[in-house]
């Protein structure tokens, strides 16, 4: 009731014209830089963090939730029609939304992206506000072992991934675990695989890996083999909407999703990726349409697009409650309750109510906003296909220059961007996929120093993972991820052969 | 007696007309990315600088990467400009160390430090460590206890083996744990996961006060007011740290310019602006400028590198 | 996902040479990850595994699938080139197209700092364009400086983002 009070209160704040304005102009920014691939909403918040010092807190924390979600929304667009995902937690949609497109099913994917984001970011902020004080006590019981566990479960999602040859799939996974190991090992300080490049000593970022095997790779290996006649128009991919079999399987894979995301995101090492990933699985392992995934079955893009909704939900628990910036996003977002002398934290609550309950009914507000503003533009969005393709390319490659370069100013990582996209050329050329290498790139670091770090706080007891009781939940579940098929289809081939049937798997 | 009047007032309107000359329009490079630590200082002085008139118009940029060794390696490059700053601090100082950086901070021109903030060590607050001695006791018993901070060779490390040199434990056999970020390390101390956790205040302020967390110490001095938690000094080590921020200039500049600089930073710490700007943001002055800083800078290049030597992280 | 192959010609058997190159690449970069491994440096911790201990399950792993795909390539096992949007998987590689575009990212590289972004993201648009046929010229380059322009004044003046003006520096 005491919520539901301040709630109200918070509607007060977000619903004035003025508040209403910068949440629409947060929105369509935000969508704006979500398209564009590798500048996303950590980047624009930043950049944008001079200006709004002069504007009253509660406008701006309003705007930057547009920007926040809205670049959500928007990471989906390009992502399913021209498979260039500007971040990692869209490869997934690339794949599978992408595989919708030129199926001519472009704008249902578009439409259930949004309509999925829609939901995942509204039951996620549902969450946030009810729920958050018990996720964040929930959240904190995750430590270096449980997190390790997690990854290994989340490798298990790169089974789903392989593509036809399970070999080339881990041709691919290797490759990005070893990018993944580029850069200054953060539990000792050695620097490892920099060349002797001080540009190397922070890694590779994972937005040039996933510009450069996607986007320049993609462009590359397209103008390589170009079909068909000089400076044609794309073919047309169909502007038809969600149909009622579309919603049909569409709306367990966004709750599942939702589910699956939303906790992610409140752990304070989760992220957006993993459940993604996990979705992406979940959805092959229980859809009826098996066959369908890798050529662009809906469930694929309606789960993991949902997951990563709710997952950017899910950041704003620890960052609201205890002051925990668990993404890059969250971490300039802190610094700008800071620039306003602002602690968030359990305090903050108390301390400055309108700011943050203006900020959660926000969220609500500019959910509605972005659906209605993404509904429609799906089918407009589709028309980017009848660009012609000189153009059309010509502009990726400009926007993905652009994007890698913001990253650190820095010309070298156009060097790298180009030579990945080399790699992913080859990759195409050599029908290696490249998921497999973006989920090692983001998983192998992690498991990496969450391993290493379990083992230092133990004092080096590799029992660690067993013994404490979540960790050893989650190991259990990668068992029975790996070994349950195997036994469901002996267990169904068993029945089927005693009821005297062909068996069909 | 007029005649010398006359004269100090020539070679100070000299002077300032000098410093009105090459302070027109001034760039600061902050060397990370926007919205970090380096960024928001650039963009403080920026926005001071402009406001009182004491400069043209100024201009931030970043240049991010290897603890802002990138970003030094170009201002050494610009030798000789002398309206081109940069922003660094400790965090540079012990990059420098572990990246065995070939740019280092012995060519630039020290302008001035400007603010900083000290470091706490916290526990949970069910932690059966009530002061800083019951954890150097605990901590001497097993040195393998672990304490979580920042990246390995960051400025919480060096404070915990700073703290362990003062408190008679062996650096090369304690246990810190780098998390990536405060925001972990946090989540880490809040969820038990450790024995102690390390960052700046401000990363821990709102738990402190909310009574999540425990501060056993603090890096500063003297206890810092509207801090709740004794100096380590108190807690009977003796052990100084500031995550101090600072400005320097390129090499190869005119006496003249480092000093219109120089003075131009003076009249921008003397103004109200930067007070209040100080006070909301919750940084401490650490103002030294001019030959001061000179010597600070070198002293403390050489206590760095000998914690980091004693940690085993240089060689 | 790949598109059956012409029916009437059965695949030429034999070692292909670029399945060969591309199996040998991979155990040189596995090789490379060994070798460099060694290089780090390690420091006694309680971890008991150091930074060492990955890259080496990474630098086998790479060795492992490298090997793998040497055999089969050695077997004469082809990798079907990936179908994708517009593309030909049959089509030989039309090596013209690929250099047109590095040419237009090296571009980039090379004129970014010097010509600021505005040149250099107008020649990559112009030589993108290239090495996908088109046959419009002026066409391309009007929308390339169009766009380069807006894409410039958007992100410096709207968010503040810093881009070199290069040779246009005090013009826009």
């Amino acid at each position: 009731m005491e919520t539901l009070t301040a709630l109200l209160g918070g509607f007060e704040t977000a619903l004035t014209p003025q508040n209403l304005l910068f949440a629409l102009i947060g929105a369509v920014l935000g969508t704006a830089v979500g398209v564009l691939p590798g500048i996303g909403p950590a980047l624009t918040v930043a950049l944008l963090l001079p200006v709004t010092l002069k504007m009253p807190p509660v406008s701006a924390f309003i705007m930057f939730a547009g920007i926040y979600y809205g670049a959500m929304f928007g990471g989906s667009t390009t992502s399913i029609l021209l498979k260039t995902p500007g971040e990692s937690a869209s490869i997934v949609t690339a794949m599978e939304g992408n595989q919708m497109a030129r199926r001519g099913r472009g704008a249902a994917a578009l439409a259930t992206a949004a309509i999925g984001s829609f939901l995942a970011g509204t039951i996620g902020t549902l969450a946030l506000t009810f729920a958050a004080p018990a996720m964040v006590t929930f959240a904190l019981k995750f430590g270096p072992a449980e997190y390790f566990a997690l990854t290994v479960l989340a490798f298990t999602a790169v089974s789903a991934l392989l593509g036809s040859s399970p070999l080339r799939g881990l041709v691919s996974l290797f490759f990005g675990l070893g990018l993944g190991l580029v850069g200054t090992d953060l539990q000792t300080g050695q620097a490892r695989f920099d060349l002797g490049r001080p540009e190397l000593l922070d890694g590779i970022d994972v937005v040039t890996v996933v510009v450069g095997l996607f986007a320049v790779g993609e462009t590359l290996y397209v103008a390589s083999k170009l079909r068909g006649v000089q400076d044609a128009v794309m073919t047309f991919r169909g502007r038809v909407g969600m149909t009622r079999a579309d919603w049909a399987r569409s709306w367990k894979p966004w709750l599942r999703g939702t589910l699956l995301g939303f906790p992610f995101g409140a752990l304070p090492a989760g992220g957006a990726e993993m459940p993604t990933f996990l979705s992406y699985l979940l959805e092959k392992r229980l859809s009826r349409h098996k066959d369908e995934f890798g050529k662009g079955a809906i469930e694929g893009v309606a789960g993991p697009e949902a997951a990563n909704n709710a997952a950017a939900a899910g950041v704003l628990v620890p960052l609201l409650s205890l002051g925990l910036p668990t993404s890059a996003t969250a971490a300039i977002l802190l610094a700008a309750f800071q620039q306003y002398g602002l602690q968030p934290g359990p305090l903050l609550f108390q301390s400055n109510p309108a700011l943050v309950w203006g900020l959660i009914a926000s969220l609500y507000v500019g959910n509605v906003m972005l659906l209605v503003l993404n509904l429609p533009l799906a089918k407009v969005w589709v028309r980017l296909l009848e660009i012609p393709r000189p153009l059309l390319y010509g502009g990726i490659l400009v926007f993905a220059t652009l994007g890698v370069y913001s990253l650190n100013s820095s010309v070298f990582d156009l060097v790298l961007l180009y030579l990945i996209g080399l790699a992913g050329f080859a990759m195409r050329r050599f029908d290696i996929p490249v998921a497999p290498a973006i989920v090692g790139m983001i998983l192998g670091p992690i498991a990496e120093q969450q391993f290493r770090r379990a083992l230092a706080i133990s004092q080096g007891e590799y029992s660690v993972f067993l013994t404490r009781p979540l960790s050893a939940v989650i190991l259990v579940l990668v068992a029975l991820v790996l070994v349950g098929p195997p036994v469901a289809r002996w267990w169904a081939a068993r029945r089927a052969a005693r009821a005297g049937e062909p068996s069909r798997t | 007696m007029k005649k010398a009047i006359l004269l100090a007032a020539v070679v100070l309107t000299g002077a300032l007309s000098a410093s009105a000359q090459t302070l027109g329009n001034l760039r600061i490079m902050a060397p990370a990315s926007p919205g970090g630590g380096w960024d928001q200082t650039s963009r403080a002085i920026q926005q001071v600088l402009q406001d009182n008139k004491i400069t043209g118009a100024v201009q931030v940029f970043n240049v991010p990467g290897a603890g802002g060794t990138i970003g030094l390696a170009q201002l050494l490059n610009s030798k000789g400009d002398g309206n081109l700053l940069m922003t660094m601090g400790l965090v540079m100082v012990g990059a420098i160390q572990t990246n065995r950086s070939k740019a280092t901070l012995d060519r630039v021109t020290p302008i001035a430090r400007l603010t900083g903030e000290y470091e706490v060590l916290v526990v949970p607050a069910e932690s059966k460590y009530r002061t800083m001695a019951d954890l150097v006791a605990a901590w001497k018993q097993n040195p393998g206890l672990p304490i979580a901070g920042g990246s390995a060779g960051g400025t919480d490390h060096i404070l915990v083996g700073l703290l362990a040199d003062a408190g008679g434990i062996d650096p090369t056999k304690i246990n810190y744990v780098p998390f990536s970020g405060g925001g972990e390390t946090l989540a880490a101390v809040l969820g038990n996961q450790v024995a102690a956790g390390v960052a700046g205040y401000g990363e821990f302020e709102a738990q402190i006060k909310a009574g999540k967390l425990r501060a056993l110490g603090i890096s500063s001095k003297k206890r810092v007011k509207g801090i709740d938690a004794p100096t380590f000094v108190e807690g009977g080590l003796n052990v100084e740290l500031a995550n101090w921020r600072g400005i320097v200039a390129p090499p190869g500049i005119s006496a003249q310019e480092k000093q219109a600089l120089v003075a131009a930073l003076d009249r921008m710490h003397a103004s109200k602006e930067w007070k209040d700007t100080l006070a909301k943001r919750n940084w401490e002055d650490l103002y030294q400028s001019g030959s001061k800083f000179d010597v600070f800078l070198k002293v403390e290049q050489s206590r760095i590198n000998k914690v980091l030597k004693n940690i085993g992280l240089v060689k | 996902m790949t598109s059956p192959s012409s029916p009437d010609s059965p695949r030429p058997r034999g070692i292909s040479p670029a399945d060969l190159a591309l199996a040998l690449a991979v155990v040189a970069l596995g090789v490379f990850f060994l070798v460099e491994t060694f290089s780090i440096d390690v420091n006694p911790g309680y971890a008991r595994v150091g930074p060492r201990f990955f890259p080496l399950l990474v630098s086998f792993g790479l060795l492992g699938v490298g090997a793998w795909l040497t055999v089969g390539a050695l077997r004469g096992e082809r990798a079907e080139p990936a179908a994708e949007e517009d593309a030909d998987p049959d089509a030989p590689i039309n090596w013209r197209s690929v250099g047109w575009i590095s040419l237009g990212v090296l571009a980039q590289v090379l004129l970014l700092d010097r010509a600021g972004f505005v040149v250099s993201s107008a020649l990559l648009f112009w030589l993108g364009a290239r090495g996908f046929h088109s046959d419009r010229p002026l066409r391309d380059l009007a929308v390339a400086v169009v766009l380069s322009v807006v894409v410039y004044v958007a992100f410096t003046r709207g968010l503040g983002l810093t881009l070199p003006p290069g040779v246009l520096r005090g013009v826009l």
